[in-house]
C-alpha cells in the first residue's frame, strides 16, 4: 500500500500519497504517515511549507488533489457526508486566531456544541461549560463577547469550544504561538492530560521545539524546498537517528542549551 | 453501560463518596446533593473513592467540580487520591487559575433613562460623528484640490470601474423598468380625457427630475454605499486601517477619497444614463396605445430643456455625496468582529436611503421655490 509501513499497530489515522495544490501550485506532495492512537503527533516544518494546508486537507476543507486520508480505517473522502459529518462530531479542531463567533458569549461559544450534539439540561450544560473554561483557565468570563477579549483569550477559547465534547481527535492549529512561555506550557500540560484521561489523540500544527520534544510523541517533518515529507516518527528518536540531516538539525537546537545560540545562516557561534 | 451512581458514607471527621459506574456524557450523571449524606460539624475531608467507575468523560469532572465549589463553601478539604490518577491531574489544571470576578455593574438605569437620555445622547454622539467626518472630508478635499493629496490615481480608477461599468447592467434593467411605470401610471389617467400625448410629458419630467437621480441612488446606495461599509469594515476587522493610520498616512485621503471622488464622478453620468432609458421605456409602452415614435419623440424635446436635466444632476450628485458619506463612515466607524460588518453594512444602506429621500424632499422645496 505504501513504502513507509508503520510497526507500530492500531494508527488512528493513515494519510497515504497525499499531494496538495492551490491551483496547479503545489504545496506538498506524496505524504504518507500514520497516526497512533493516543499519540501527540506534530506537523512540523518552516513558515509556508503547508502545514496548516495539510491539516485543513486532512478535516476535509480543502480537497487533497491525491491520495486518501483514513480515519480509523475509514476513507473520508470516498465517504457519503453523513459518515463525514459523524467522523466530524468526533473531532475537536482549534484555529490559529480561534474563529470563535463573534454574535455570541463565550459560554454560548463552548456550549453550542454541546447543545447541538447532547440531550443535557441547561444547568449541566452550564457546569459543563464552566468546567472547560476553567480547564483552559477562563473561568469567570463566560458573559464576554469575542471582541472583548485579548487574541491568547481567543485561543484558548477556541480550545474550550473543541474539547467540549470530549472530542477522540483533537487537531490544533499553532496552539502555542501567541500565548505567554507559561500559558504555552499550560496548553502542553493539558494536551497530555485530555490524552491520558480521555484517550484522545491529538495532531498539533506546531513549530515549537519545546513542546515538540516534551510531548510530542510521534511527528512528521515537512520540507518546503522537495516539497514532500523528510521524515517520521518519535521526535526524541529522530533527534538522533533521523535519516535526514536536515530534521536532526532543526531538532538539535531545540535541546540546545538557552544561552547557547547558534546562527544557522554564517554558521557562527556565541556561547556567553 | 453501568448507571453512574455514588454512595456516601459518613464518619466523625470525614465524608467518603463511593463512586461507581459509568460516568460518560450519554448517561445521566447525578448531581451532589447534601441530601444523600450528612455532614457532621467536625467533618474536615471529603474523600472521592473509585469504587468502580467504568468509562468516564468530563462529566465525571463536572461532578468533581461541584464537590469543589461545595468544600469550598464548607471550607473542607477535597481529596481525590483515590480516583483514576487523569481526575487529580486535570482537577489542578482546572483550579490552577483563579477565576475572573467581572466588575458588577450598575444597572439601575430605567426605561426613561434609555429612552430620553441614553438616546438623546446618542443622537448627540452620531450628530457629532457625522460632523466632523464631513469636516474632514472637506478638508481632504481641500488638499486634493490643492494638489497635496495622496490618493492613489490606481484605486481612483478602480472604484470608477467599480461603480460605472460593472453598475450599467442593473441600471438599465430599473431605469428601463421606472419609464415604464410611470408611463403606465399617466396612461391609465390621461387616456380618460384623450391626452396619451402628455405621457410623453410626465415620463420624461418624472425621469429628468425625479426617478433618474432616485433611482440610480438607490441602487449604488445598494450597491456601492454598501460595499464600502462591508470594505473599510472588514479592513478594521483585519487591523488594515490601524496600518495605515500608523504608517501616518490619513484613512480619509488614503481610502475614503478615491471612493468619494469616484461616485461623484460617475453618478451624474449614470443619472444622464437612466434618464434616457427611462424615457425609452416610457415610448415602448407608450406608443402601443395610438402615439406613434415621432410623436412621443417630438413631445418629450417640447416638454423638457436643458434646467431639467440640470435639476436632476445637481440632485444626482448630491445624493453621490450622501451615499459615499454613508458607506464609507460606517465602515471607519466598524467594530473589530464579524458581526459588526454585518451591522456598519446595514446601518450604510439605510442612512444613505434616509439621507437621499430627505436630501430629494429638500431640492423639491428648494426648486419650486426658485421657481425652476
Amino acid at each position: 500500500m505504501s513504502n513507509i509501513v508503520s510497526n507500530k499497530i492500531d494508527p488512528s489515522v493513515q494519510v497515504r500519497h497525499f499531494t496538495m495544490a492551490y491551483g496547479t501550485h503545489v504545496i506538498q506532495q506524496n505524504l504518507n504517515f500514520d497516526v497512533n492512537r493516543g499519540d501527540i503527533f506534530f506537523v512540523v516544518g518552516g513558515s509556508g511549507c503547508g502545514k496548516t494546508t495539510l491539516l485543513k486537507n486532512m478535516v476535509g476543507l480543502i480537497k487533497p488533489v491525491a491520495g486518501e486520508v483514513f480515519y480509523n480505517g475509514i476513507s473520508f473522502y470516498r465517504s457519503d457526508n453523513v459518515t463525514q459529518s459523524n467522523l466530524l462530531k468526533k473531532w475537536g479542531i482549534t484555529y490559529q486566531s480561534g474563529a470563535l463567533f463573534s454574535s455570541m458569549t463565550l459560554a454560548e461559544n463552548v456550549a453550542l456544541p454541546i447543545q447541538q450534539y447532547t440531550d443535557l439540561t441547561g444547568k449541566r450544560i452550564a457546569e459543563l461549560v464552566d468546567y472547560k473554561l476553567s480547564l483552559v483557565g477562563l473561568s469567570g468570563y463566560q458573559a464576554f463577547y469575542p471582541a472583548e477579549m485579548s487574541g491568547g483569550m481567543h485561543k484558548r477559547a477556541g480550545l474550550a469550544r473543541a474539547i467540549a465534547l470530549d472530542p477522540e481527535l483533537l487537531f490544533f492549529d499553532e496552539p502555542s504561538a501567541g500565548l505567554d512561555p507559561i500559558s504555552s506550557q499550560l496548553l502542553d500540560e493539558l494536551i497530555v492530560q485530555i490524552c491520558e484521561a480521555l484517550g484522545a489523540t491529538v495532531i498539533i500544527v506546531s513549530h515549537e521545539l519545546p513542546s515538540i520534544l516534551s510531548i510530542g510523541t510521534n511527528a512528521v517533518f515537512l520540507d518546503a524546498e522537495t516539497k514532500t515529507m523528510l521524515d517520521t516518527g518519535d521526535p526524541k528518536r529522530l533527534l538522533a537517528y533521523s535519516k535526514s540531516d536536515k530534521v536532526r538539525r532543526f531538532l538539535s537546537r531545540g535541546s540546545k542549551n538557552n544561552n547557547e545560540i547558534k546562527m544557522d545562516a554564517n554558521n557562527v557561534r556565541v556561547t556567553e | 453501560m453501568a448507571e453512574p451512581s455514588y454512595i456516601a458514607k459518613t464518619e466523625q471527621h470525614s465524608i467518603e463518596l463511593h463512586l461507581k459506574g459509568d460516568w460518560c456524557i450519554e448517561q445521566q450523571t447525578p448531581d451532589l446533593l447534601e441530601k444523600y449524606f450528612k455532614k457532621s460539624d467536625h467533618c474536615s475531608h471529603l474523600y472521592l473513592i473509585n469504587a468502580s467507575i467504568g468509562q468516564w468523560d468530563s462529566m465525571l469532572m463536572v461532578f468533581v467540580m461541584q464537590c469543589v465549589f461545595w468544600c469550598k463553601r464548607h471550607a473542607i478539604n477535597l481529596d481525590v487520591q483515590q480516583m483514576p490518577p487523569a481526575v487529580g491531574k486535570l482537577l489542578a489544571i482546572a483550579t490552577a487559575v483563579v477565576p475572573y470576578q467581572p466588575p458588577s455593574v450598575d444597572s439601575s438605569a430605567g426605561v426613561s433613562t434609555w429612552l430620553g437620555e441614553n438616546s438623546i445622547r446618542k443622537f448627540f454622539s452620531e450628530l457629532k460623528k457625522f460632523l466632523i467626518f464631513i469636516g474632514s472630508l472637506c478638508n481632504t478635499f481641500v488638499k486634493l484640490f490643492g494638489g497635496k493629496s495622496s490618493a492613489r490615481k490606481v484605486d481612483i480608477l478602480y472604484f470608477i470601474e467599480q461603480v460605472g461599468p460593472r453598475g450599467l447592467g442593473i441600471i438599465t434593467l430599473v431605469s428601463v423598468l421606472v419609464g415604464m411605470i410611470l408611463a403606465y401610471l399617466g396612461s391609465v389617467q390621461l387616456r380618460q380625457l384623450g391626452a396619451q400625448i402628455y405621457v410623453a410629458n410626465l415620463v420624461s419630467i418624472g425621469m429628468t427630475r425625479e426617478m433618474g437621480p432616485l433611482m440610480t441612488g438607490v441602487i449604488l446606495a445598494g450597491r456601492t454605499g454598501a460595499a464600502y461599509a462591508a470594505q473599510l469594515g472588514t479592513m478594521q476587522v483585519n487591523e488594515e486601517i490601524d496600518a495605515i493610520k500608523t504608517m501616518a498616512m490619513s484613512t480619509m485621503e488614503f481610502l475614503v477619497l478615491p471612493r468619494m471622488l469616484a461616485l461623484v464622478m460617475i453618478m451624474p453620468l449614470l443619472c444622464i444614463y437612466s434618464d434616457i432609458l427611462g424615457m425609452i421605456g416610457g415610448a415602448i409602452i407608450t406608443t402601443g396605445m395610438d402615439v406613434s415614435w415621432t410623436q412621443y419623440i417630438l413631445q418629450t424635446q417640447h416638454s423638457i430643456d436643458l434646467v431639467d436635466f440640470i435639476c436632476g444632476i445637481v440632485k444626482s450628485l448630491f445624493f453621490a455625496l450622501l451615499i459615499g458619506i454613508a458607506g464609507c463612515q460606517a465602515g471607519l466607524q466598524c467594530g473589530r468582529d464579524s458581526t459588526a460588518v454585518g451591522s456598519a453594512t446595514t446601518s450604510a444602506v439605510v442612512r444613505a436611503i434616509v439621507y437621499l429621500v430627505i436630501a430629494d424632499a429638500a431640492f423639491n422645496i428648494l426648486y419650486d421655490k426658485m421657481g425652476i
